[in-house]
């Protein structure tokens, strides 16, 4: 308290200085403010070195840990600064004379300066001006020295160690990479985080692919590869993958659930190839999931049919609003198929009777239908009518 | 011209000091109080064990401002009219009439020995004198000399007989200057300087003109606002209810220092400058005399006499909450 109080001028002489109009004078506090300022400059600069040096190692992007870590260190100069030559602004004849050895006698000057002259006294002091030394920077560096920088860099260093990513094991015999290599989810997880965070979101509103979005995230253990994926699914996880980093150990979990995507092209093991009667000579498989209880799945004989002519309910799917934009609702035929996207104020469609043709006139003319699944049915029904001279129906 | 007046002043005040100290011996601190005291256009309290030159310094003072004096005797049966005068009934040709017959303390020096013998009551009759230099008796206010002064001394020891000064009569005094027992070296010059046949005296070195402009110059000297702020600071320091107030001053003690405490500082600081070749009023000079400034005006609590607490222990204490901070 008592510090504080003594720090602070009273008020009636804060601004007393008023204007300076001797050059001496006005040389002299411009000396002092100028030292004060720089300063709080470099006080500012020693703060926020270390500061920047976090803000760059913790920010993955060059370009914002670049405009972050200057930012940090402009306004804290800056701050530092103002605040100095804050402090100075009223207190420099009393720091001018502590660099001489008259001591007041600038603070004399500079309070009689406004008083009215004719007093020889006065005159006198006033006279006295021109003989004052300005104050010798060294003794200001004395008085108010500058910043030491070892303090900042020691600190920016130990900031440097502790937050930057630990560098790549070196290069030895294989052997001893195959020995020391760390767990896969667990190597370096802050590099890959963005993109985890974006292949899960990616993943979003697949509830079949939500383990697999949970284990990205890190909020679970690695799930079991299932069995049945949609189309769309896979279309996900097509997208999840290719915003996974190369490097990320997670992308094998992610490729394992892609078996149709693999690069030796081979099946998954857990697929079984169904020959279509009827339309084995157009050489055209239908892969079946063998687990029960899959939705998706179909018969030969139905694709054969041209769709189902069993009652079909046209579903919209719903998608979370943080799905990907490319993402809209789709048709479901018969609780399975996917189609593709639908218009989202599509709710369900008459049931289809009769054959399978006229069933798709009767959807493909429902006035809530969008153009363009006009045309995927349009192409659908030139499809089955090519297949028709081989006998497919 | 204006270092004209500030060497005229130093030249006179050193002469002055050396007349001084050609009689009283190993006392130089307390002949430079005394005569800043004077200079400063205050009152002076001596205070010293008996034989330690008090009355000699007041007499001495005297003499070589070449000042008009005056003395009172402090007695237990001393009355306000013996020291302020009284209206006295002459007779006359045309009838008996009124007059005022002034007492000693018409005078410009005024050398009051041994004041705590007075009683509180004859005390009380130098407040008006010494603050407002003048006297008022049967409605009728006399005026004092310009340079009027009192120069009390006062015994620490003796208890008997004696009645403490007042805060109030204690306050008037601009420095309580403390005069020390003289160390073996210059009692040995005291003895050999008073027991021969021709006795040093004290030689006039001013007239009460020159006097009176040394007084005028010690006026002119300037004095910053941010210099004065930082001397109340001080001595506001020292009450107890003070923000500023260092724990010993907020626990031991009762009264502190008011607005006389910074005028005699103020006062006195401004001698100091013109003795240190200056013509405004810089921090060191303020700062010479403030024990002497304060050890009379600070009333210590309970806790603070019980503590020990004394003069010294307090201006350390506020220089370091006040001074080294500032």
């Amino acid at each position: 308290m008592p510090l504080d109080e003594s720090l602070n001028p009273l008020p009636f002489h804060q601004n007393a200085w008023g204007r300076i109009e001797d050059p001496r004078l006005r040389a002299g506090r411009a000396r002092i403010q100028r030292h004060a300022w720089l300063r709080g400059f470099l006080t500012g600069l020693a703060i926020g070195l270390p500061v920047a040096v976090v803000l760059w190692n913790f920010e993955p992007r060059a370009d914002r840990a670049l405009f972050k870590a200057a930012g940090v260190l402009v306004i804290l100069g800056g701050f530092f600064a103002a605040l100095q030559y804050r402090l100075v602004r009223s207190r420099w004849p009393r720091i001018w004379d502590a660099t001489t050895a008259d001591d007041a006698l600038v603070e004399t000057i500079v309070c009689q300066w406004h008083l009215p002259a004719g007093d020889p006294w006065r005159d006198s002091m006033r006279a006295r001006c021109a003989q004052i030394p300005l104050p010798p920077l060294s003794r200001l560096q004395q008085l108010a020295p500058m910043p030491s920088p070892w303090p900042s860099l020691l600190l920016a260093l130990l900031a440097l160690w502790v937050t930057a990513p630990s560098p790549s094991p070196p290069a030895t015999a294989p052997q001893q990479l195959v020995e020391v290599a760390p767990p896969r989810d667990s190597e370096n997880p802050r590099e890959h985080l963005r993109g985890r965070e974006d292949a899960a979101r990616a993943l979003a509103g697949r509830d079949s692919l939500k383990n697999l979005a949970e284990q990205l995230r890190g909020s679970a253990a690695a799930p079991e590869t299932p069995g049945g994926l949609l189309p769309r699914d896979l279309e996900a996880l097509q997208n999840a993958l290719s915003r996974l980093d190369d490097s990320d150990p997670l992308r094998d979990s992610v490729e394992r659930w892609i078996p149709s995507q693999r690069p030796d092209g081979q099946v998954d093991e857990q697929m079984t190839v169904l020959p279509i009667e009827d339309a084995s000579e157009a050489g055209e498989a239908v892969a079946q999931q063998l687990i029960p209880g899959s939705t998706a799945s179909s018969t030969a004989a139905e694709i054969a049919d041209g769709g189902l002519d069993a009652a079909v309910d046209l579903e919209p799917v719903t998608e979370e609003s943080s799905s990907t934009s490319d993402e809209t609702p789709s048709i479901r035929i018969d609780g399975g198929i996917e189609i593709g996207s639908m218009a989202e104020n599509l709710e369900t469609i008459a049931p289809l009777s009769g054959n399978s043709t006229a069933s798709w006139d009767r959807v493909r003319d429902d006035p809530r239908l969008q153009p363009r699944w006009k045309r995927v049915i349009d192409l659908y029904l030139d499809s089955l009518d090519r297949k028709e001279p081989a006998g497919g129906r | 011209m204006v270092d004209d007046s500030v060497n005229k002043f130093r030249d006179q005040d050193r002469q002055l000091r050396e007349a001084l100290a050609a009689i009283i011996f190993g006392q130089e601190d307390a002949i430079a109080a005394a005569t800043s005291t004077l200079l400063a256009g205050g009152h002076l309290l001596l205070v010293g064990v008996p034989g330690t030159g008090k009355t000699r310094l007041a007499e001495g003072l005297a003499d070589v401002t070449g000042l008009g004096r005056g003395r009172i005797q402090f007695t237990p049966d001393l009355l306000p009219a013996d020291i302020l005068g009284g209206e006295t009934l002459l007779p006359g040709h045309d009838g008996d009439r009124v007059e005022f017959r002034p007492g000693p303390v018409f005078t410009q020096l005024l050398v009051a020995d041994e004041i705590n013998r007075g009683t509180p009551r004859t005390q009380s009759a130098l407040l008006e004198a010494m603050q407002e230099y003048s006297v008022s008796i049967s409605g009728t206010r006399h005026r004092l000399d310009p340079l009027f002064s009192v120069i009390a001394t006062r015994n620490p020891i003796e208890m008997e007989g004696t009645y403490p000064l007042p805060e109030a009569q204690r306050d008037r005094f601009l420095l309580e200057v403390p005069l020390h027992e003289p160390t073996a070296q210059v009692l040995t010059r005291i003895a050999a300087a008073t027991t021969i046949e021709q006795q040093e005296v004290a030689r006039q070195i001013l007239d009460p003109q020159i006097f009176a402009q040394m007084r005028r110059t010690v006026r002119r000297v300037s004095a910053a606002d941010p210099v004065i702020e930082r001397a109340a600071r001080w001595v506001a320091a020292t009450r107890p209810g003070d923000p500023c107030a260092p724990e010993e001053v907020r626990s031991g003690i009762r009264l502190g220092a008011g607005t006389r405490a910074l005028q005699a500082l103020v006062l006195t600081g401004k001698v100091e400058a013109l003795r240190n070749g200056r013509t405004h009023l810089a921090d060191e000079d303020w700062l010479r005399w403030r024990r002497e400034v304060i050890q009379h005006r600070l009333v210590y609590s309970l806790e603070g006499e019980l503590g020990g607490l004394d003069t010294d222990a307090v201006v350390a204490a506020v220089d370091r909450s006040v001074v080294h901070n500032r």
